[in-house]
C-alpha cells in the first residue's frame, strides 16, 4: 500500500501568511478579527455584524496580486499560498495536478464580483436578445465561473497537470485534499490539494447573516467567536486559502523532502436532510469518522487531537459534540476550533484547519480553543489550555461539515518511517 | 484488479427521457431541437424546490436508485457528481436580483440578500453547487461523495469512481451530471446518472487517460455533462452491438481535458 505524506504546506490567512507565521499565532492565540468599518466603511450599516477576519495585505499578497490578469481576492490567496509551495520543489511541484476546493452555488467566491458578473451577463443577454446566440468565451474569465480562479492559476504557475475543482460548501477543499491524496493513493508521485475562498464582502456579510450564522458581540469583536461556549452566538467570516504537496512518502524520501505528516485515513458522507441545518443525530457525521478510522487502520481511542469545525453556532457545536463522541467510543483528546482566529473560511477553511492539525503534529502542541468562558454541558469535550500547551500527539482528526449536510474528514498521523 | 461494469443508466434530456429512446439523435442533430421541460414525470416536490438542471439530475439520479439500489444500501451507496460552474448560478441569481431591483440590477448586491432569509434559502435551494445534499435528501444515497465542477467534471467524476472500483476500495457508485440553460447561451439539457459496479452488469468501461478519436456528439453544447453524455450514447451502442468505443473530449473552453472511455460488451 502506497503511504500520502505531506511535504509542502502553503497558508494565507488572517492570522498569518505562511505556514510558519500561522502556526506562531494559532499558538498563541492570536485573533485575524477587525471591525468591518474599516473594509467598508458604513456599507453595512444596518446589519448588526461589525466584524470579520481579513487576510493580511502583506507583500506576498500583494505581489500575488500583480500576477493575475483578473485577481479576484480568492485567487490571489490561492496564488501567495501555492508560491510557497512552488518554492520548495518547484520541479516537483510544476508536474502536480491541482485539486481545488471553491464556493459557488450555494456560497459563492468573491459574492460582490459575481453580483457585478451577473448583472453583465444578463446585460448581455438583453443586448443580444432572448434567440441570440451567446458564446460561453464571452463570460470565461469572470467570476461567474468557478473554475475561472484555478485555470489562472495554473496558468501562472505554470502546472503541467490537470486542474479540478471541487464544490461542497464548507467541505470543498477537504474534498480537494481527499482527491489529491487518492491521486497520489493510485499512481501519482505528487498531487496539491487545498481551498480558497472570501465571503468578506458587503453580499456575503449579509447572506451569512440572514442564514443566522454570524456572531453580533460586536462589543467584544476580538473574543466574540465561542466555539462550545453557553453563550456562543456564531461565527464570523474570514478569508484566505491553503495549500498542500501531497506525495508519496518513498518519492519524497528519495528526494530528501522534509515531512511534515502522514495522511493515513479519510471519509465523507451527506446527511441529505436539510439546506443549512444539520441531522440531529449525527448519524451521517459519525459514520465518516468511523469510515477514516477504518482507512487507517485504528480505532478511536488512538486519535489524539480533534480540529473540530466548531462554528460556534448553537446547533452546529452539539451536534458536532456528539459527532466526536459517538465516533471516538468514549476517547476524550483534545478538541478545538481554529475559527475565533481565522473566523469561517467557508470552501477553504477545511484545508486552513488541516494546516492547523499539521502544526499540531509537527510541533507537538495543541491548538487552543480560543474564548471559551462556559463551557456549554452539552458539549462535554475535552478543550486545551491556551497558550498551545505540549503533549504527544500522534493522531489528529479534522472536521469540515458544510451547508446541505455535505461532511468530510482526514486524519494525519505523526511522520513515523517505519 | 476487477473490471467495472455499467448496471444501469438513465439520463433526463430534450431528446427523450428513458433509455429506450435513442440518445443517438444528439449525435445528429444540427440544433438543439426542442426546449420544453423535458421531464413529464420529474417529481413535483423537486422541482419546486431545485434549479432546473438540480431537478434534472434529481429526476434522473431517483429514476436510477430506485431501479438498482436496495432500499437497506442507499445510505452507504458512493455518490460523484458534476456540477456546472456558474452560468446555471447566474440565471438563477440574476433572476433572484431582478425580482428585487427591476432592471437596475448591479444596486442590488445588498439587497438581495437583505430581504430576508426566506429569499437566501431559497436561493440556496435554486443552487446547484449543493447538488450532493439535493440528490441526498430526495434519493437517500449518503455515502461517500464528492462535487466536481466546471469543464470536463462529469469525467472526473466517472474517473474517481472508476478508480476506486478497480482498487477495491468501493464496490458500487452513483455518477451523476446535470445542466441546463437557456438556449440564448448555450445549448444543453441533460441529466444523467449512471450506477456502477465492480462485479457484474450490463457492459463494461475502461476509463484511461489518452486522447483517442473524438465522439460525435454534436448540436449540444456541453460543459459539466459531456462525458455521460458520450457514455450514454456509447452504452445504447454497445447493447445494440457489442464493440468498443473510445471518446476524446475538448471541453467548451478549448481546452482537451484528455481522456478516452471505452465500453465494451456486456459481462
Amino acid at each position: 500500500m502506497r503511504r500520502v505524506v505531506i511535504t509542502a504546506c502553503g497558508v494565507t490567512s488572517p492570522i498569518g501568511n505562511d505556514f510558519m507565521q500561522f502556526s506562531e499565532g494559532l499558538f498563541a492565540g492570536d485573533t485575524g478579527a477587525r471591525l468591518l468599518e474599516e473594509l467598508f466603511g458604513s456599507d453595512l450599516h444596518d446589519v448588526p455584524v461589525a466584524f470579520g477576519a481579513p487576510v493580511k495585505n502583506t507583500a506576498e499578497v500583494a505581489r500575488a496580486r500583480q500576477c493575475l490578469e483578473n485577481p479576484h481576492k480568492s485567487t490571489t490567496f490561492a496564488l501567495a499560498a501555492l508560491q510557497q509551495i512552488l518554492v520548495t520543489a518547484p520541479d516537483v511541484v510544476c508536474r502536480a495536478s491541482l485539486q481545488c476546493g471553491v464556493g459557488i452555488g450555494q456560497l459563492l467566491p468573491d459574492l460582490a464580483d459575481l453580483v457585478e458578473a451577473a448583472a453583465a451577463f444578463h446585460d448581455a443577454l438583453l443586448q443580444r436578445g432572448n434567440n441570440a446566440q451567446l458564446r460561453p468565451d464571452h463570460a470565461r474569465e469572470s467570476a461567474l465561473f468557478s473554475d475561472a480562479g484555478a485555470l489562472q492559476l495554473q496558468r501562472v504557475l505554470g502546472l503541467q497537470g490537470p486542474v479540478r475543482n471541487f464544490v461542497s460548501a464548507c467541505a470543498a477543499a477537504t474534498q480537494a485534499c481527499i482527491q489529491a491524496c487518492e491521486e497520489v493513493l493510485f499512481g501519482a508521485d505528487v498531487a496539491i490539494g487545498g481551498g480558497h475562498d472570501s465571503l468578506l464582502s458587503v453580499a456575503g456579510i449579509y447572506l451569512m447573516h440572514e442564514l443566522g450564522t454570524l456572531s453580533t458581540n460586536s462589543r467584544a469583536y476580538r473574543s466574540a467567536v465561542r466555539p462550545f461556549d453557553r453563550e456562543r452566538d456564531g461565527t464570523m467570516i474570514g478569508e484566505g486559502a491553503a495549500y498542500f504537496l501531497f506525495e508519496e512518502a518513498q518519492h519524497a524520501r528519495q528526494r530528501g523532502a522534509e515531512i511534515m505528516a502522514e495522511v493515513v485515513g479519510y471519509g465523507s458522507s451527506l446527511d441529505g436532510y436539510h439546506v443549512t441545518s444539520p441531522e440531529p443525530t449525527g448519524r451521517a457525521g459519525i459514520r465518516m469518522i468511523e469510515d477514516a478510522l477504518a482507512m487507517a487502520g485504528i480505532d478511536g481511542s488512538r486519535i489524539d487531537y480533534v480540529n473540530a469545525h466548531g462554528t460556534a453556532t448553537s446547533m452546529n457545536d452539539a451536534i458536532e459534540t456528539q459527532i466526536i463522541q459517538q465516533s471516538l467510543q468514549g476517547n476524550r483528546p483534545f478538541v478545538s476550533s481554529t475559527k475565533p482566529q481565522i473566523g469561517h473560511l467557508i470552501a477553504a477553511c477545511g484545508a486552513v484547519e488541516l494546516a492547523a492539525c499539521v502544526a499540531a503534529l509537527r510541533f507537538q502542541r495543541v491548538p487552543p480553543n480560543c474564548n471559551l468562558e462556559t463551557p456549554d454541558p452539552e458539549c462535554d469535550l475535552r478543550f486545551p489550555e491556551l497558550g498551545g500547551p505540549s503533549a504527544t500527539l500522534d493522531y489528529a482528526l479534522c472536521n469540515s461539515f458544510g451547508f446541505g449536510g455535505q461532511n468530510a474528514c482526514m486524519i494525519l498521523r505523526r511522520w513515523n518511517a517505519d | 484488479m476487477p473490471d467495472v461494469y455499467i448496471q444501469e443508466l438513465t439520463y433526463e434530456s430534450d431528446l427523450g427521457n428513458d433509455s429506450s429512446q435513442s440518445l443517438r439523435a444528439l449525435g445528429l442533430s444540427p440544433e438543439p431541437t426542442r426546449r420544453s421541460w423535458c421531464a413529464p414525470e420529474l417529481d413535483r416536490r423537486a422541482r419546486r424546490e431545485l434549479s432546473r438542471p438540480a431537478a434534472l439530475v434529481v429526476a434522473a439520479t431517483k429514476r436510477c436508485v430506485e431501479r438498482s439500489i436496495p432500499l437497506h444500501a442507499r445510505e452507504r451507496t458512493p455518490l460523484f457528481v458534476a456540477c456546472p460552474s456558474g452560468p446555471e448560478i447566474a440565471v438563477p441569481f440574476v433572476e433572484h436580483v431582478l425580482a428585487f431591483a427591476g432592471d437596475d440590477a448591479r444596486r442590488l448586491s445588498r439587497r438581495v440578500f437583505a430581504d430576508g432569509a426566506g429569499n437566501v434559502l431559497d436561493y440556496l435551494r435554486a443552487s446547484v453547487g449543493n447538488l450532493p445534499g439535493h440528490i441526498a435528501k430526495h434519493t437517500g444515497v449518503r455515502g461517500m461523495n464528492a462535487c466536481f465542477t466546471g469543464a470536463g467534471a462529469s469525467f472526473m467524476a466517472l474517473r474517481k469512481a472508476y478508480l476506486l472500483l478497480r482498487h477495491g476500495v468501493i464496490e458500487n457508485a452513483l455518477v451523476v451530471a446535470g445542466e441546463s440553460l437557456d438556449a440564448a447561451v448555450w445549448p444543453a439539457d441533460f441529466g444523467a446518472a449512471l450506477y456502477l459496479s465492480n462485479h457484474s452488469g450490463r457492459a463494461r468501461v475502461e476509463v484511461d487517460a489518452q486522447v483517442r478519436e473524438s465522439v460525435p456528439v454534436q448540436g449540444a453544447h456541453f460543459e459539466c455533462c459531456a462525458t455521460l453524455v458520450s457514455l450514454a450514447w456509447a452504452f445504447e451502442q454497445a447493447e445494440a452491438v457489442p464493440r468498443t468505443y473510445s471518446f476524446a473530449e475538448i471541453d467548451g473552453w478549448g481546452r482537451s481535458v484528455g481522456y478516452s472511455l471505452t465500453g465494451t460488451e456486456a459481462s
